[in-house]
């Protein structure tokens, strides 16, 4: 784990793109959102949805073994959390939602973490910049 | 406190089954859950969700597969005691439709 001081707001943590790291990623957001004074509701929506993003990357970015940068940093009164992978390309925010209207039983199981990322956060936005997949959530602060 | 490990308390009363869980349901506990509680000859399965802290979406999908198994033998699922925060996420997800969840 590396955590790096960019500027007077941008803190930086690389961490291996393994699901088994998640403490750590939730540790680090909440410590950083606690001096932001991201309210504890946002903080749990802010938490809920970086999940869904990391294990997204864990598991799907890399072949092999990689990495995942996260970024966060506060701008027009909202708090942001930006990942950076150098996986295969790949905007989630294109992946059509599930149907979440259909019977339990015609439900397929999968498709819930990116919409769930999607509805928890108040902003969110995908770049490929670099050879970098970038997706960035915000919460109101 | 963050507790990253999932604990899973159960009692089990002829064909009822009680699960109280604590800490998280994230992609390393979720396949816990669905191992350790054992549906087979339980027609009611109540999940006392008041310790949770997070439930991510492999929990849900979790709670998914143990609604999809009781209700195919017609028996019936709850989670009580939902947090409120957790319970928004099961009302964003339109799972609280499928599923009974009670704060």
């Amino acid at each position: 784990m590396a955590m790096s001081k960019l500027d007077s707001s941008e803190v930086c943590l690389t961490l291996p793109a393994d699901d088994k790291k998640l403490r750590e990623l939730v540790d680090f957001l909440k410590s950083d959102m606690e001096k932001h004074n991201v309210l504890p509701k946002k903080q749990f929506n802010m938490i809920s949805a970086a999940e869904e993003v990391f294990v997204n990357i864990s598991n799907y970015a890399y072949d092999g073994t990689g990495h995942v940068e996260v970024t966060s940093f506060v701008q027009e009164a909202t708090y942001y959390v930006r990942f950076a992978d150098e996986g295969k390309q790949y905007n989630p925010l294109e992946h059509e939602d599930p149907d979440i209207t259909l019977e339990l039983k015609d439900r397929p199981i999968g498709g819930l973490g990116i919409f769930l990322a999607k509805k928890l956060s108040d902003k969110i936005s995908y770049a490929y910049e670099n050879g970098k997949n970038m997706l960035t959530i915000g919460v109101d602060l | 406190m963050t507790n990253q490990e999932l604990k899973i308390e159960q009692k089990r009363e002829g064909g009822k089954l009680f699960c109280k869980l604590t800490g998280w349901l994230d992609p390393n506990t979720s396949p816990k859950l669905l191992e350790q509680v054992d549906t087979s000859e339980v027609n009611s399965l109540t999940f006392d969700m008041s310790d949770v802290e997070y439930v991510f979406s492999s929990g849900l999908r979790a709670f998914l597969v143990f609604q999809k198994m009781i209700e195919g033998r017609g028996g019936t699922m709850k989670l009580i005691n939902v947090p409120e925060q957790i319970a928004f996420i099961f009302e964003d997800t339109g799972l609280d439709e499928l599923l009974e969840v009670k704060e």
